[in-house]
């Protein structure tokens, strides 16, 4: 078992990586630099799903709760952090049959955007490998 | 991704003790690699796995990764709610 690293999978490994109820826990630019590692790890034509909770609704950007110190980030806000990790929506989809007093959960297919993957900003580089 | 929609090798990010792996991920994977930063989950994740309720298991199709996902700075920043609002 591999301990005290960041998953920072080897090039074109897999064919879809699931990502569900993470990235709520991660700081924006964590969470950019997180979805380039994965990226970098897709085979081609591969997927990451994020599957989370996003505000739709709301006239709030993000809500914090602190019961669980996590983030739920606005649809809009969301889709911007895709598009800084050079990757773009390819499909979404809203969780159904859970219970309305929950916040809404989507399910977000995301694939690597070709236009975007030559021109990466320095800050969001990231180098090392473990699997 | 419907039955019969067979992938090679898949990643369960925040994988906890493997349910999504379990029910929607493996059936549709030769192997999943399950990522979960915590040890105490990850840990009950093969009894999980192999606890019977029907589906087959191999346990060879699955590998457990005890990584980080750069997880928990939210946890230890002080944040100000008042900026949440829409700006």
């Amino acid at each position: 078992m591999i301990t005290e690293q960041d998953f920072s999978p080897s090039a074109a490994t897999y064919d879809l990586i699931w990502v569900q109820w993470v990235i709520g826990h991660l700081h924006d630019i964590d969470c950019v630099q997180f979805l380039r590692r994965c990226a970098a790890g897709l085979k081609p034509c591969g997927v990451i799903v994020l599957k989370d909770n996003v505000l739709i609704d709301e006239d709030l950007t993000f809500l914090w709760d602190r019961t669980d110190s996590s983030v739920a980030r606005h649809m809009r806000y969301l889709k911007l952090l895709i598009s800084l990790s050079g990757l773009q929506v390819i499909m979404e989809a809203r969780q159904q049959d859970f219970p309305s007093e929950l916040l809404p959960v989507f399910m977000i297919a995301i694939s690597v955007a070709p236009s975007l993957l030559t021109d990466t900003p320095s800050i969001f580089s990231s180098t090392s490998s473990n699997v | 991704m419907g039955p019969g929609f067979q992938l090679d090798r898949v990643a369960d990010c925040g994988a906890g003790i493997g349910r999504v792996t379990r029910h929607l991920l493996l059936p549709r994977s030769a192997h999943v690699d399950l990522v979960e930063q915590s040890p105490r989950l990850l840990n009950a994740a093969p009894q999980y796995m192999a606890s019977g309720d029907g589906l087959e298991f191999n346990p060879d199709s699955v590998t457990y990764l005890n990584l980080g996902l750069q997880v928990c700075t939210i946890a230890t920043t002080e944040i100000d709610t008042s900026v949440s609002k829409s700006y």
